[in-house]
């Protein structure tokens, strides 16, 4: 921390300079501050702390990644068996279902259709 | 000695700066260090610019290959859908199968490995030791298209099936079954359509993959690094097609191709079924035929059973080209349908005689006999009277044009399916294209056409003189199942005009319904008409056309006041008594109109 010090005859007569034992108390009269050592530990805890914020946002943002691929896998999954009850909706509804459905077998052939001319 | 403090000051610096005396600077232990160190500084900078501004693209991507990595995000490739009457119905839709596959250095234990597998799978239990013990490679393939029941079976033992594993693989799947094969093709291992639609709109189907290229972690997902070397291009999917196939007519075709083969113990055959007035196809159907889900099963014919031949195969159709011969000459002006000719039996043409099949009917003959006997002599009357009364190149320019500019024989006809035939035709200028050829031309011998063609032109010439491209795509389907139908129109119109294909309706209506061999087949009183075609082979042994093979060919249309569909049939070598045409193909049409007379729900004629 730096420090400025003058030495003066009094603390209320600055002009008596030519007094005698004017030089027999110190007092401090400059303002506080921090010195070049003080900064840099300041900005190098700063640094330190950015980064590890930097650090934790980054990994949390990671971690999301697994949950997000888990989901990933599920949606595929059940578009996988999506697709298979579509295959399946699908076939039970094509043409050979439908022609050997016992519906289908028990229905009758129409009466000979006569149109008026 | 005794010195003073200035000669002291001077020895001190003497010794700083080195002797002067000797005259150069000596170096001590001090300066050596540190221009060992500068040294030393300079080479690591040196050495540093190298590898971080000289090598930094080569090292950077170096590093990528470590941490990064590629995936490539595969397209769902497009479905297609039949129509069913106003409905849409799926013809072809994806599903996930899977391959089993080894890498044999990691398979400790062949021979368990290989029962495991046959316990559940219908594999060579050999085969697969045989596989297992490979020692050059790390990838073989122990089984393909096994579904997710046979996959969960066999890993119920997985702690025994160590270094085997599946990879999930899109696969089509058919509801259908066969329904419609040729017209859809199917899609190799590689993920290719081949044949059919799924090979003539492979890239629309198909789509485009993704890519996503990221950072990785060590067991290879893919993290959310906020790095500007990470793509991520999703796959952009294939589209969903609807066909203009109606699953009805396409069945229905199918089953009275099959019943007219087997009554006529032919060898082959091909049934289209067309809407003439706007060109969609509702149905294709070849027959010997198989089954797209195991194309890979398909024997040494396989190239015959895959080949669409409505559209690829090209063929001397026969005298159901008289029909458009007619359209020609009643449209140009050279014969009306009220003409008349004097029926010889038979036409001297330069060298060559051309007689007719059926010889009882000599005489004085109008147009409409023509069509009704299958009278060569007559078309080759008409291709005279093109000529202004002989045949000559005038006639035969005016053939050529309506049969390639109207008609378009001789190009493709553009529908979507792979492998389609210009078919071939002799231009009336060319050596081969002399006046004896566009007389066999005028019935359909000495040019080839494909079915579609055929059928193409002759829904131009009864439906007004319009010609549609015949399709067999009818539009899109959306996600949300929204479907976007293409536009509609004619490619040419007045093919020929309105009065000449009125006056062609009324012909082929009378050729089909007052001819005994062939009237009995359809359903009487409604709106349909046709034409018969008999065509002979080449002999492959003697080089000229014998009456021993033969194709069989109907080209005839049905409908309310306006035609409603236009159906060809061709029968290949059938072994009836009696000529092909009217014998073999004639009752294929009858069954196929009369169904669709039903189907279309059609009114008699008032």
């Amino acid at each position: 921390m730096a420090q400025t010090t003058t030495f003066m005859m009094s603390r209320n007569d600055t002009n008596l300079l030519w007094k005698r034992n004017h030089n027999i108390t110190r007092h401090s009269i400059g303002s506080k501050s921090f010195g070049p050592v003080a900064h840099t530990v300041i900005v190098i805890m700063l640094l330190s702390i950015m980064g590890l914020m930097y650090l934790a946002q980054i990994n949390k943002t990671n971690a999301f990644t697994y949950p997000i691929n888990e989901l990933e896998a599920k949606k595929t999954s059940l578009i996988s068996e999506q697709q298979q009850l579509k295959v399946e909706a699908a076939r039970l509804g094509s043409l050979d279902t439908v022609k050997n459905s016992t519906v289908a077998q028990n229905m009758v052939s129409p009466a000979d259709v006569k149109t008026i001319r | 000695m005794n010195m003073n403090p200035r000669q002291v000051r001077q020895n001190v610096k003497n010794d700083k700066t080195g002797s002067k005396n000797n005259g150069h600077r000596r170096l001590n232990r001090v300066n050596v260090m540190q221009l060992f160190v500068v040294f030393l500084g300079i080479i690591i900078i040196a050495r540093l610019f190298y590898l971080q501004v000289i090598k930094h693209d080569y090292y950077i991507a170096m590093a990528n290959q470590e941490h990064q990595k590629k995936f490539v995000i595969p397209a769902v490739r497009g479905s297609l859908y039949f129509r069913d009457g106003s409905e849409v119905v799926p013809a072809v839709l994806n599903a996930t199968v899977y391959t089993l596959y080894a890498d044999p250095k990691e398979v400790e234990d062949p021979e368990k490995v290989a029962n495991i597998i046959s316990s559940v799978l219908d594999v060579d239990r050999d085969l697969i030791i045989k596989l297992t013990k490979k020692n050059n490679t790390s990838y073989v393939v122990l089984a393909k298209r096994l579904n997710k029941d046979q996959v969960n079976e066999l890993f119920k033992q997985k702690a025994k099936l160590i270094g085997v594993n599946v990879i999930p693989v899109p696969h089509r799947v058919y509801p259908e079954g066969s329904l419609a094969a040729q017209v859809l093709g199917f899609v190799n291992d590689e993920g290719i359509g081949q044949y059919g639609v799924e090979a003539a709109l492979n890239k629309r189907l198909n789509g485009e993959p993704g890519v996503l290229k990221a950072v990785t972690d060590v067991h290879g997902v893919p993290l959310s690094l906020d790095d500007t070397s990470n793509i991520a291009k999703p796959a952009k999917n294939g589209e969903d097609m609807l066909l203009t196939i109606d699953r009805n007519i396409q069945a229905k075709a199918e089953e009275a191709l099959q019943n007219g083969l087997k009554h006529s113990r032919a060898t082959k055959g091909s049934v289209v079924v067309m809407d003439p007035n706007t060109g969609a196809v509702k149905a294709m159907v070849n027959w010997p035929s198989y089954d797209p889900a195991k194309y890979f099963d398909v024997g040494d014919d396989a190239y015959q059973k895959f080949q669409n031949r409505v559209v690829s195969d090209q063929y001397e159709a026969g005298s159901v080209i008289k029909v458009l011969t007619m359209a020609s000459g009643i449209d140009s002006g050279a014969v009306n349908k009220d003409s008349t000719f004097n029926n010889t039996g038979y036409v001297q043409v330069d060298d060559a005689k051309i007689k007719n099949v059926e010889q009882s009917v000599n005489g004085t003959r109008a147009m409409t006999d023509v069509l009704k006997f299958s009278l060569n002599t007559g078309v080759v009357h008409i291709l005279s009277q093109m000529g202004g009364g002989q045949i000559n190149s005038q006639a035969r320019e005016k053939l050529y044009k309506y049969f390639t500019d109207n008609y378009g024989f001789g190009s493709v006809t553009g529908i979507e399916q792979a492998g389609e035939s210009t078919g071939s035709i002799f231009g009336p200028h060319t050596e081969q294209g002399n006046n004896v050829r566009y007389s066999n031309m005028s019935f359909g011998q000495g040019m080839g056409v494909t079915m579609i063609q055929t059928v193409g032109a002759f829904s131009s010439v009864i439906n007004g003189g319009y010609y549609y491209k015949p399709h067999i795509i009818e539009g899109s389907v959306g996600a949300d199942g929204e479907i976007k139908s293409n536009k509609i129109s004619p490619e040419r119109s007045n093919v020929v005009s309105a009065s000449t294909s009125a006056s062609i309706v009324e012909m082929t209506r009378a050729a089909l319904n007052e001819s005994p061999a062939v009237a009995g087949y359809v359903r009487p009183g409604y709106n349909v008409g046709g034409k018969t075609g008999t065509s002979q082979t080449i002999d492959p042994k003697t080089g000229k056309y014998s009456d021993e093979n033969t194709v069989g060919s109907y080209l005839g249309f049905g409908g309310d006041e306006k035609p409603r569909y236009v159906i060809m049939v061709r029968v290949d070598d059938p072994k009836l008594a009696g000529y092909s045409g009217s014998a073999a193909a004639a009752p294929i049409f009858g069954d196929m109109s009369n169904w669709l007379i039903d189907y279309y729900n059609i009114k008699p004629m008032q």
